[in-house]
C-alpha cells in the first residue's frame, strides 16, 4: 500500500444507515424540501431530515449500487442508503468517488428476485483510505478529468452523427443535380410484384429449408438477413406465378418500414412476399446508382408524398413507377456511383472510429478511477 | 349505484356460452334492459293516466309483461322464486313465445313514431343468444334492480352503457362501425351549434352518439318546459340499417333521457335522393357514415353520382337532406379529398358548388380504434357555394391508441381557432379560386408546416468535426498530463 494509505472497512470510518421511509402518499408536490429516493429526487415533502448533503447508495431494486449525492436540507428516504463519513477521516466527495471506483458491488448486492444492499453487506467492505490531503487531490484531479471526458464523449457522439450526415449530404449532392434530365422509375426498371394470388404462402406453408421466401422483415440496413430466412418447399415455389428473384435484383419494401431496400447479391433462387417489390434494372440504369438514389433525400420525399396515409403506410408498385429519377448517361451514373462508394467507405470508417472512441473513453474513465484508488494518480 | 350491478352481470355473462364477444354482450344486455325500461315506462304511463282520470290500455298482454315472466313478485312484493321461470323453460318461453309476440308488433303500416314500432323492429330482428336459463335468470334478477324512473338513475345507466359501447368500439373492426369517439363528436357539435327549435339528423345513427351528445348540448342552460318537450320528441331523427346498432342506439338515447327516440330502422341509401322534399329536410346533420361497403347497382341508382363507395352515397344524401341555411358536419375518409376517379371528382365539385364547405378537420392516425383509414371531418352549410375552406391539421402531440385516445383538450384549439379561421402552423385557408378545376383536389397540404432543418453543406459538417476532434485532443492531452 502506498505511504500513508491504509485499508479499512467502510463501516469503520463511515456511518451507514437507511433513513426512515415516507410513502408516496405523504409526499406533496408543493412541499418545500426535495425527497431523495432510490434514484435522485422522487418528490417533495414538508420536512427535511438531513441538514447537509449526503452520499447515497441505492439499496433496492434494479438500480442497486448507483451512487448519488443529495442536496442540503433534503428528506432522504429508505430506498437510499446513507454513507456518512467521519469528517476527520474522509470527505464526502471522496467517498462518492470511492464507492464508484473502489467497490465491487456485485459482492455487496444480495437477493436474486429483489436485489438489495444491507448495512451488513456494505459495512465490512475493505476500501483504500488515503490521508485527507491526498483525498482532496484525488477528488480535484478526477473531477477535472471526468468533466473533460464528458465533453469528449459528447464530441464523439456528435461526430458519429456528423459522419452519417456527411454521407447523406454528399449523396444528395451527387444525385440531385437540377440540370440532369429526370425519368420515371417505371421506364428505367422492371417492377415485379410477388404472386399474391391463391398460391400465396401463408404462415403454415413456411418451412425451415427449401427456397427462400423473403419478406420486409428480412431487410435491414440494405442487407438481407439470410440467417433468419423463411423458406418454402420447391414444389410450392414452382407453383408461384411471379415474384421470383434473380441475382442483381433490388428488393424494395412497400409496407411497414417503407423504403427499406436490399440487393440480391448472391446467386440464389427465391420469392418475395407481398410486402416487397422487385426492382430489376434495365440497360438504362446502373444498379449501384439506383441504390444510391433509393437512399437519397429526393427519393424519401417521393415516398412521403405518395404513401397512403393509413395506419399501415404503404406504397403500390404503380406509385413507385412514377418516381422521378435524375438520369444522366449510364457512364456518368457509374462514375457517380463509384465516387459515392468511396465516400461511403470513408464515412463508414469515420463512424467506426468514433464508435471505438466512445468505448475507449468509457474504458479510460474506469482506468482513471482504478489508478486513483491504487494511489497512482497522486 | 349501478356499477356493481353491471359488473356482476358481466361476470355472470362470462359463463354464458352463447355470448362470446363484446358485441354479443352489448346486444344481449340491451334487449333485457329494453324490456325492463318498457316495464318502468308502462308503469309511469299507467300512474299518469290514473292521476288524470283517463283510461289506460297497456302496451303488452299480461303474460308478457316483465312482472309476469321476468320478475314475478308475491303478495308481499318479494321475489317469487316459485312463479319464476328458469332453466330450459325460460329459454323456451323467450324463444318460442316472447320474441315472436314482441316481433309481431312490427306491422307494415306502423307509424315509426310509436313505441310499438320500436318494439316490433327490435324483436323481429334480434335473436336471443342466452342458452342457459339459469344464467339468464340471474341476469334478469340483476336488471330488475335497475330503475329507469329517475334522471339520476338514467344518467348513471347511460354512463355505464357508454363505457360498454366504447369497449365494443375498441374491440375490433366490427365494433368500431358503430362508435365515434365522443370528444370528436363534442367538437363537431360545438362548431355546428344546434339550437332548440332546430331538427338534428343522423342518417347512419349507429349507437346514436351524435344525437345523444347533441341532446346534452342543447339542454344546457335554461330550457323551458315547452322547449324541453320539443327537444324530447321533435328534434332528433336517425336511421340505422343494422339491427344490432339500432337497438344500441335506441337504448342509448333512452338512457340519456329521450323517452321515445325517433330512430327508424332502414337503409338510408334505399331512398332516391331526388325524391327528398323540403319537409324531409333538417337544420343540422351530424354523422359518421360507414366507409367501404359496396352498394348494389339498384342502390347506386338512387344517386346522381353512382359509386360503390358507401360513404360517397351518404355524402350525396346528406347534401340533399340539409335545409337551406342548414349546417352539417360529416366524418369521411381522407381519400374523398384526393381520389382522382370520376365519381370522386364529381362529388367534390358538387359539394363545392351546392354547399359552403367552410372547414375541413384533418384527423390523425389512431383517432378511430381498429380502423386503418385516415379520416377528415367536412363542415358545410347549405345555401351558398364555397368561397374559402379553412383547414386544420389535428396533432395531439402523441400517438393515439386504445389506452391513449383522443380527448376534449386535444380538440380545444381546433374549436376556438375555427371561429376566426386563423392562420397558424396547423391551420390555413384555401380559396376556391386556387382549386384545380380539372381535379378539384382538396387534399390536406399544410403550407405552414415548419420546414425540416436543411442538411448543412459538407464543408460545414467537416469543419464541425475537425473542431470537435481538436477539442477532444486537448482534453486527452490534459488528462495525460495528470498521470
Amino acid at each position: 500500500m502506498k505511504e500513508g494509505w491504509k485499508r479499512a472497512e467502510l463501516g469503520s470510518f463511515c456511518e451507514i444507515y437507511q433513513p426512515k421511509t415516507i410513502s408516496k402518499k405523504e409526499m406533496t408536490p408543493e412541499g418545500e424540501y426535495p425527497v431523495f429516493g432510490a434514484n435522485g429526487v422522487i418528490g417533495r415533502y414538508s420536512r427535511y431530515n438531513h441538514e447537509e448533503e449526503e452520499v447515497l447508495v441505492t439499496c433496492r431494486g434494479a438500480t442497486c449500487g448507483t451512487v448519488n449525492i443529495s442536496t442540503p436540507r433534503a428528506w432522504i428516504t429508505g430506498n437510499a442508503m446513507v454513507v456518512h463519513p467521519d469528517s476527520s477521516q474522509a470527505s464526502k466527495p471522496f467517498i462518492s468517488l470511492l464507492l464508484k471506483g473502489a467497490l465491487d458491488f456485485t459482492k455487496v448486492i444480495t437477493g436474486a428476485a429483489q436485489p438489495q444492499i444491507t448495512r451488513q453487506s456494505l459495512a465490512p467492505q475493505l476500501v483504500p483510505l488515503p490521508p485527507l490531503e491526498e483525498q482532496k487531490a484525488i477528488v480535484d484531479k478526477l473531477d477535472r478529468a471526468f468533466a473533460g471526458l464528458e465533453t469528449a464523449r459528447a464530441n464523439a457522439e456528435a461526430n458519429l452523427e456528423n459522419a452519417k450526415e456527411l454521407f447523406q449530404v454528399a449523396l444528395d449532392d451527387a444525385i440531385d443535380q437540377s440540370s440532369t434530365p429526370k425519368r420515371n422509375l417505371g421506364e428505367l426498371c422492371i417492377l415485379e410484384n410477388g404472386d399474391r394470388g391463391k398460391n400465396y404462402p401463408g404462415k403454415k406453408a413456411l418451412t425451415s429449408s427449401g427456397i427462400p421466401f423473403i419478406n420486409a422483415g428480412h431487410i435491414s440496413g440494405t442487407q438481407i438477413n439470410w440467417a433468419k430466412m423463411d423458406y418454402i418447399p420447391e414444389e410450392h415455389f414452382n407453383r408461384l406465378g411471379r415474384g421470383k428473384v434473380k441475382e442483381g435484383d433490388i428488393l424494395f419494401c412497400l409496407r411497414g418500414s417503407l423504403g427499406k431496400f436490399a440487393a440480391i447479391d448472391i446467386k440464389t433462387k427465391g420469392a418475395i412476399a407481398s410486402s416487397l417489390v422487385i426492382i430489376r434494372t434495365t440497360s438504362e440504369i446502373d444498379a449501384k446508382y439506383l441504390m444510391f438514389y433509393l437512399s437519397s433525400t429526393i427519393c424519401r420525399r417521393e415516398i412521403e408524398a405518395r404513401r397512403g396515409g393509413a395506419a399501415q403506410p404503404n406504397l403500390g408498385a404503380t406509385d413507385l413507377k412514377k418516381f422521378m429519377l435524375p438520369t444522366p448517361s449510364v457512364g456518368q451514373q457509374e462514375t457517380i456511383a463509384n465516387k459515392l462508394e468511396i465516400v461511403r467507405r470513408t464515412t463508414d470508417r469515420l463512424q467506426e472510429e468514433y464508435t471505438r472512441q466512445l468505448s475507449d473513453l468509457d474504458e479510460l474513465k474506469q482506468s482513471l478511477l482504478q489508478k486513483a484508488f491504487a494511489g497512482e494518480l497522486t | 349505484m349501478y356499477e356493481n350491478t353491471f359488473n356482476n352481470i358481466e361476470k355472470t355473462l362470462r359463463a354464458e356460452e352463447g355470448v362470446s364477444n363484446e358485441l354479443d354482450y352489448v346486444e344481449q344486455i340491451s334487449w333485457v334492459l329494453f324490456l325492463k325500461y318498457l316495464s318502468d315506462y308502462e308503469g309511469d304511463r299507467r300512474d299518469r293516466s290514473e292521476l288524470e282520470g283517463k283510461s289506460y290500455t297497456p302496451l303488452l298482454d299480461a303474460e308478457y309483461t316483465w312482472d309476469t315472466w321476468a320478475s314475478p313478485k308475491d303478495a308481499s312484493g318479494a321475489y317469487d322464486h316459485n312463479a319464476a321461470l328458469t332453466g330450459d323453460d325460460l329459454i323456451d318461453f323467450i324463444g318460442d313465445r316472447l320474441f315472436p309476440y314482441l316481433g309481431g308488433f312490427k306491422k307494415p303500416d306502423q307509424d315509426p313514431q310509436t313505441i310499438e314500432y320500436k318494439v316490433g323492429e327490435v324483436f323481429s330482428e334480434l335473436r336471443n343468444k342466452f342458452r342457459s336459463g339459469y344464467i339468464l335468470r340471474d341476469v334478469l334478477e340483476a336488471v330488475d334492480g335497475l330503475s329507469f324512473n329517475t334522471q339520476d338513475a338514467r344518467h348513471e345507466l347511460s354512463e355505464l352503457y357508454e363505457t360498454r359501447i366504447k369497449r365494443m368500439g375498441n374491440a375490433g373492426r366490427n365494433g368500431g362501425e358503430y362508435y365515434t369517439p365522443r370528444p370528436l363528436i363534442r367538437a363537431m357539435i360545438k362548431v355546428v351549434n344546434p339550437k332548440v327549435g332546430e331538427t338534428v339528423y343522423d342518417g347512419a345513427v349507429g349507437s346514436a352518439g351524435f344525437l345523444c351528445e347533441a341532446w346534452d348540448y342543447m339542454r344546457q342552460g335554461e330550457v323551458s318546459a315547452k322547449d324541453f318537450d320539443f327537444l324530447q320528441s321533435k328534434t332528433f331523427f336517425g336511421q340505422e340499417k343494422k339491427s344490432l346498432a339500432y337497438i344500441i342506439g335506441i337504448i342509448n338515447m333512452i338512457l340519456h333521457g329521450v323517452e321515445a327516440p325517433n330512430l327508424i330502422r332502414s337503409n338510408t341509401l334505399n331512398e332516391n335522393v331526388m325524391d327528398i322534399q323540403d319537409k324531409d329536410r333538417h337544420d343540422v346533420i351530424l354523422a359518421n357514415p360507414p366507409f367501404g361497403g359496396g352498394e348494389r347497382k339498384e342502390v347506386q341508382h338512387n344517386f346522381p353520382i353512382p359509386s360503390s363507395e358507401t360513404a360517397y352515397l351518404f355524402l350525396q344524401h346528406f347534401i340533399r337532406k340539409l335545409k337551406a341555411g342548414g349546417r352539417a358536419a360529416v366524418v369521411i375518409k381522407n381519400t374523398v379529398l384526393s381520389n382522382t376517379d370520376n365519381a370522386s371528382i364529381a362529388l367534390r365539385k358538387e359539394l363545392l358548388q351546392s354547399c359552403n364547405l367552410h372547414a375541413i378537420l384533418d384527423c390523425p392516425q389512431g383517432t378511430f380504434q381498429g380502423a386503418g383509414v385516415k379520416t377528415v371531418v367536412l363542415f358545410f352549410d347549405k345555401g351558398r357555394p364555397t368561397k374559402d375552406i379553412w383547414y386544420y391539421e389535428l396533432d395531439p402531440g402523441r400517438n393515439l391508441g386504445k389506452t391513449n385516445p383522443l380527448n376534449d383538450n386535444d380538440l380545444a384549439e381546433f374549436v376556438s381557432l375555427q371561429a376566426t379561421k386563423a392562420d397558424t402552423e396547423k391551420s390555413w385557408v384555401v380559396s376556391v379560386d386556387d382549386i384545380d378545376e380539372e381535379t378539384y383536389d382538396l387534399s390536406v397540404m399544410n403550407p405552414n408546416a415548419p420546414e425540416e432543418a436543411p442538411l448543412r453543406a459538407p464543408e460545414e459538417i467537416i469543419d464541425d468535426m475537425a473542431a470537435r476532434d481538436e477539442e477532444t485532443k486537448g482534453i486527452l492531452d490534459d488528462i495525460r498530463g495528470m498521470l
